[in-house]
């Protein structure tokens, strides 16, 4: 008897899960070639109050509303530059009580509320990418007006820019001047930013796409003054791959290559990253782990780790709900995922 | 005598099947809105594409919309493709490439020497267009391709196979 107890505690112990467990659970999915379900080139999802999820489809110059079980609703948009109309430059979406679209091509932003009823537009004098909102400010990466590397821009509803914040650049570009000619345009390509509100703190984080060998997370106020700096190891050894900032790049045998996808507040001060690491023979990637990554903004600690199918690309999270765009074959797809920590 | 008239005879009906052919081959290569032949269903849906890229007048738009339009007409086809007594057929100026050799989805190409400079999507029904659409392609024009193929299909009577 004895022995068969000690046996039960050993298999225990041998089986029993390690540190967090975690499970990213399926809960519904979106895309089929029925019209109404047929995404063109899926740009971004947010998720409204009561559950309903907004796809922006550039390819189909349209914003589709479904419910939280996945049923569609709604579509509104049409190719050109009137009241309503989307142009084929349509970058991102960003959501509080508003839907707000951000259209590159037509150099504004359109308000649209949640039942999909067009309220107003908003002219923006600079083009950007990753609009966000806190209170009554917008936040986009723009491209400086003269020089290699992105800034972040605060802007009112009115469209007056408020404030430009972020000096910094990844480690790898410090101490030398960007190069001219063709490389010029590498290094503007490796200097790009992911970026994040977190509405709760009513801060922003900012991080390098292309890391150098730490992680670094900067966090900045509401009106852009900088608040303080987190930095992370990676889970590899590993420092950016220099050799890339030369535009035509001589690839060794074998390198790797850590960029992040996208980053998204879940949580107060919890920042949730899209970590991919790439393994390359010559030019050419032959492996790709993906993950997600939970930091706690407050006390600069991941809290989470979990691997991704590398297919799945996060578009938008918020509070357990992540939202990723995935190919089914040919078929475009919304996922939402329930991510339990 | 006789067999230098058979022998002429002979040339002469060769040459004049190797001008037939020629001929037929040469309206079959230009661009027809609305080709059909004998052997194809009388629902078609037909794709044209500009030459060479323009950019858009007022400045709205990108000098990649073409290569935009390829994500749509390719959308086109997962709609439309595989149905019954529907063909998804392409017409390409001679010669053209698309952008980043990313291949279009479609059941037969035709290669026409003469086309308009537009992108152009063309549902026929026997032999009558019944919608065209120039440019970029969105979702309402998607829906109003599908409306006309559905009431088409409702209307059995009017279509058949010749």
């Amino acid at each position: 008897m004895r022995k068969v107890v000690w046996r039960i505690v050993f298999a225990l112990l041998l089986f029993w899960p390690r540190g967090s467990s975690a499970e990213l659970k399926k809960v519904v999915s979106i895309g089929s070639n029925d019209l109404n379900y047929l995404f063109v080139s899926i740009n971004d999802v947010a998720i409204g109050d009561s559950g309903a999820v907004f796809v922006l489809d550039s390819g189909g110059f349209c914003l589709k509303k479904f419910d939280a079980q996945g049923a569609f609703v709604k579509e509104v948009g049409r190719q050109g530059q009137g009241p309503g109309d989307f142009s084929n430059m349509l970058a991102d979406i960003c959501i509080d009580k508003d839907i707000y679209v951000h259209d590159v091509g037509n150099r504004r932003i359109m308000r649209i509320d949640q039942g999909l009823e067009v309220k107003g537009t908003l002219r923006i004098g600079r083009s950007g990418r990753y609009l966000a909102r806190l209170g009554d400010c917008f936040y986009m990466i723009a491209p400086r007006a003269e020089g290699t590397f992105p800034e972040i821009v605060r802007f009112d509803e009115q469209g007056t820019v408020k404030s430009v914040f972020f000096e910094d650049r990844p480690a790898f570009m410090k101490g030398a001047p960007p190069p001219r000619g063709p490389d010029w345009a590498m290094w503007m390509m490796y200097a790009d930013l992911v970026m994040a509100v977190d509405r709760d703190s009513q801060e922003v984080a900012v991080t390098f796409r292309y890391p150098g060998p730490d992680n670094e997370i900067l966090l900045y106020d509401k009106d852009g003054r900088f608040l303080r700096r987190i930095k992370f190891r990676h889970p590899i050894a590993y420092d950016f791959p220099v050799f890339r900032l030369k535009f035509r790049a001589g690839f060794p045998g074998r390198s790797q290559f850590i960029s992040f996808g996208s980053g998204h507040f879940i949580a107060p001060h919890r920042l949730l990253l899209e970590y991919w690491i790439e393994d390359y023979e010559s030019d050419h990637a032959v492996g790709q782990q993906n993950y997600l990554l939970v930091l706690d903004t407050a006390s600069g600690l991941i809290v989470h780790r979990e691997q991704l199918d590398p297919g799945i690309r996060v578009l938008y999270a918020r509070g357990d709900l992540v939202c990723a765009r995935q190919e089914d074959g040919d078929i475009s797809k919304v996922i939402i995922y329930r991510l339990i920590i | 005598m006789p067999r230098r008239v058979m022998a002429v005879v002979g040339i002469l009906i060769v040459a004049v099947s190797i001008l037939a052919l020629i001929g037929r081959n040469r309206r079959a290569a230009k661009v027809d809105p609305c080709f059909q032949d004998g052997l194809r269903p009388i629902r078609v849906l037909y794709l044209a594409r500009r030459q060479s890229p323009k950019r858009k007048a007022n400045g709205g738009g990108c000098a990649s919309c073409e290569a935009q339009n390829t994500d749509q007409w390719n959308a086109l086809y997962r709609v439309f493709g595989g149905r019954e007594g529907i063909e998804f057929i392409v017409i390409l100026p001679k010669g053209a490439a698309f952008p980043g050799g990313r291949a279009l989805r479609c059941d037969v190409s035709i290669i026409g020497s003469d086309h308009g400079e537009e992108d152009k999507v063309v549902i026929c029904e026997r032999g009558v267009k019944r919608l065209e659409h120039a440019g970029v392609m969105d979702m309402a024009f998607i829906r109003k391709a599908y409306a006309i193929l559905a009431e088409i299909q409702e209307n059995p009577s009017k279509t058949s196979h010749f």
